[in-house]
């Protein structure tokens, strides 16, 4: 059991950043607990740094404390009816966990990834320093972009403390369309928000004015649900992120399929196929990663179950990992920030 | 050898440029500074630009990578004498991906030339900066370029997946891929926007958009710049985000009148330029929105382009300003700040009141609904003193921008221009941590060196200890 340290303010993780900078103790920072400490990392959970600093509803932004829940976010902009487009099926995610690891909810196809949320970050780095970069505004090129760097970097250059947000007013009419074949019909759609597949069915979200999005469904032609109906979380013992080009989904759906995936959720014109296994081959994983390098893309293992370290959590290292070690080092010099994280050659 | 018949051997003679004529031409860009250029080359390949690195770099010469030149920043305009890198022959659209709407192109090509050629499968590339008819992709990402349409598409990052370039070292890497969420930190999000100061950009992976099956473009007159501003905030607080909000007020919209006769009011306080797009349901009820807000705020004209080509000539009208101020006087400085959204009409009144007290002739047009300024002085600058007020009344207005919320720059960049007033919204914390990243990519420094950063922005050693 790792011990367990509860910053309340920023000025506290300074120190115990600083602190395990002297001791060469390594830290594991923690949102909701997604992904559990490695033996031997000190925790700094991000509970009770939560909280909305500065909401600005006429200029859709919003800056909150890492350790908000995406359930207490949702509750503040919903007032407003605003979104800032995080994941859906996820709300007791922390938005520092989620912009920390740079997860991406459904609605990516429309609204493009998490990173294109966050606009500007206060991050504590592994020297125990506070950086801001980019800002409360929705445009703004001052700089090398902070903010995008930090989104996905898993804790390795420092602790995410505040997040400034970009925010999308929320459509007035949604709807759920169930198709037979997605990868057909999505194409012929103006900017549908979302177009997935799963084990079973098809699944085409619409937005928009009530006619609009009436005139949609009539166009595609399918069973409606109403409102966006999103499909229930993979809750299985092994489950891992298949990331190729978007050409490629159909192969990589079928590729999964004959992995032995009980379940899956394929974002068609994205490119990621979220798999899970109640049971799965060392082999067979190791098979799709390495088809899915040979096509540009990763396999991330976010679930490991029964696997345990058989199969490393991040495949090939990646071509860029000499600036990726340069960068690492120069934010986190004696390697105390979540150090096992990405591949561990950088 | 020395430097430049090391260069004429690896690219011909024809491809070395070092007469007085072309170091003249390529001393500038399209901003007010002139720099020090020792030779442009053009290279033709990826294999050339790495080339052409490891000599300058042998040589210990800056690199200075540039585009069409059409940047205001000052970013492609070398400061200590170095070696310009035109990179305007890499202009292919390498492959298009028609599923994944993605194509790889190369940096010189002209930003509206792909979007010309990707017309006939409906898709086009959604950054259109004002120069879009000269300006390249290359240097779209090397600005994270903006234009009228980035409200709802957002900046040129968004619409980046992938950048080849060739490092300080000489070396060719690619940051991003075709793949979502490569595994890795986001190398390819602070490449985009870098100024050329993290690598030559040699081909670029880009996202395209589909174009809107339906649209609609307005003009709206308005008896004052208020209204105008009022309007967008109305029409975003409803919860629709339009394609574009832009505003031009009195002075301009008089400017491009005389210039494009496209029909603006010139009795105006001021001009809304406004465009929805999508399903044709979509597009009527977003035009019912930005009409009953307007009929909120002193709207005296609202007009509805009937046909593409005078939706076409209301366009030309926005993206002709900058030349029709030509009319008014042979120089001009053009500004880029941006403001939160709801601070408009504080910030504009306050930048009214700056031109005025320098007796300045000054014309605005901006990106109204992501609160990007543009003001823009026009002067002679043959006129003694002339330079020093227009450069005067710039840094109050940087000030007013960034006393309400603002930043430096919404899209234009910060280069030489405004690299010194980094320290009025960033920490000497924040600022080493930006000269850290510029040292991972380059330690040596060579390229790009002077911009975007102040001297002396790394300033503290290993154990966080001021050198």
């Amino acid at each position: 059991m790792s011990d367990v340290l509860t910053p309340v303010t920023i000025g506290e993780v300074r120190e115990m950043i600083s602190d395990a900078r002297r001791s060469s103790e390594p830290i594991w920072f923690q949102g909701s607990g997604t992904s559990p400490a490695p033996e031997g990392h000190t925790v700094v959970t991000s509970e009770a740094l939560k909280g909305v600093v500065d909401y600005k509803p006429d200029d859709l932004t919003i800056v909150v404390r890492a350790g908000t829940t995406l359930a207490e976010l949702h509750a503040v902009l919903s007032e407003h009816g605003h979104s800032a487009i995080l994941p859906e099926t996820s709300p007791d995610r922390t938005v520092g966990g989620v912009v920390a690891s740079g997860v991406s909810g459904y609605r990516r196809l429309r609204y493009g990834p998490t990173r294109d949320r966050v606009i500007g970050v206060t991050v504590v780095t592994g020297y125990g320093e506070t950086v801001s970069g980019g800002g409360q505004l929705v445009k703004n090129v001052t700089g090398y972009d902070m903010p995008r760097l930090m989104t996905g970097s898993h804790g390795a250059l420092g602790f995410i403390a505040d997040i400034s947000l970009k925010l999308w007013p929320v459509e007035t009419s949604r709807a759920t369309v169930v198709v037979e074949d997605v990868g057909a019909v999505w194409p012929e759609l103006y900017q549908p928000i979302a177009a997935l597949e799963i084990e079973s069915d098809g699944l085409v979200y619409v937005a928009g004015s009530e006619v609009s999005v009436a005139s949609q469904i009539e166009e595609i032609g399918g069973k409606e649900l109403k409102g966006f109906t999103w499909p229930v979380p993979l809750d299985t013992d092994v489950v891992a992120a298949v990331n190729v080009p978007p050409r490629l989904v159909s192969d990589a759906i079928g590729r999964v399929r004959s992995a032995g995936a009980n379940r899956f959720v394929a974002q068609r014109g994205v490119g990621v196929v979220d798999a899970g296994w109640l049971d799965v081959e060392v082999d067979s994983i190791v098979a799709l990663r390495a088809w899915a390098e040979d096509c540009g893309g990763s396999v991330v293992i976010h679930r490991c179950g029964a696997l345990g370290d058989a199969v490393p959590k991040w495949g090939v290292v990646p071509p860029t990992v000499g600036v990726q070690r340069r960068l690492k080092h120069l934010f986190d010099p004696d390697r105390v920030c979540n150090p096992s994280v990405l591949s561990r050659d950088v | 050898m020395a430097l430049i018949p090391e260069l004429e051997e690896l690219l011909g003679n024809d491809r070395v440029r070092h007469h007085q004529l072309d170091l003249a031409v390529f001393a500038k860009d399209a901003g007010v500074t002139r720099g020090d250029v020792i030779a442009a080359v053009l290279p033709e390949t990826v294999q050339e630009v790495a080339a052409v690195v490891r000599i300058a770099r042998a040589h210990k010469t800056p690199i200075v990578p540039r585009g069409a030149g059409t940047g205001l920043a000052g970013g492609a305009v070398p400061v200590d004498p170095g070696l310009l890198v035109v990179l305007t022959r890499l202009n292919q659209i390498h492959s298009v991906d028609e599923l994944a709407r993605t194509a790889w192109v190369g940096p010189g090509l002209i930003n509206l030339d792909l979007s010309k050629r990707l017309e006939p499968i409906g898709l086009h590339f959604a950054p259109d900066p004002s120069s879009q008819q000269a300006c390249t992709i290359g240097g779209n990402v090397g600005t994270n370029a903006g234009g009228p349409h980035c409200l709802a598409d957002g900046t040129t990052v968004a619409h980046i997946l992938a950048v080849e370039m060739v490092t300080a070292d000489g070396e060719v890497i690619t940051v991003g891929s075709e793949a979502p969420d490569q595994p890795g930190l986001d190398l390819r999000a602070v490449v985009v926007g870098s100024e050329g100061t993290l690598g030559i950009i040699t081909k670029v992976l880009v996202r395209l958009t589909q174009n809107a099956p339906d649209v609609a473009t307005m003009l709206i007159g308005f008896s004052t710049i208020e209204g105008a501003a009022a309007t967008v905030s109305g029409v975003i607080a409803s919860g629709l985000i339009p394609a574009a909000l832009e505003i031009m007020d009195q002075p301009m919209v008089e400017a491009v009148e005389n210039f494009v006769h496209a029909g603006y009011p010139t009795d105006a306080g001021a001009v809304l330029l406004a465009e929805v797009t999508g399903t044709s349901e979509a597009v009527a009820s977003g035009v019912d929105v930005i009409r009953s807000v307007s009929q909120l705020h002193d709207v005296m004209d609202f007009r509805v382009a009937t046909s593409d080509s005078e939706r076409a000539l209301l366009w030309k009208g926005r993206k002709a300003a900058f030349g029709a101020v030509a009319q008014a006087a042979p120089d001009y400085y053009l500004h880029d700040t941006v403001v939160p959204r709801t601070a408009l009409v504080e910030v504009m009144s306050k930048i009214y009141e700056i031109g005025d007290r320098y007796g300045l002739l000054m014309l605005n047009v901006f990106h109204a609904g992501d609160g990007n300024l543009h003001p823009l002085v026009a002067f002679d600058a043959k006129e003694p003193g002339t330079l020093d007020r227009v450069q005067g009344a710039a840094r109050e207005m940087v000030d007013v921008s960034i006393d309400a919320g603002g930043s430096l720059s919404g899209e234009h960049g910060i280069g030489l221009e405004k690299r010194d007033l980094m320290g009025l919204v960033f920490s000497e914390v924040d600022l080493d941590a930006q000269a850290r990243i510029r040292e991972a990519f380059d330690a040596a420094g060579i390229m790009n060196p002077h911009k975007v950063l102040p001297e002396g922005s790394r300033c503290f050693d290993a154990s966080g200890v001021r050198l």
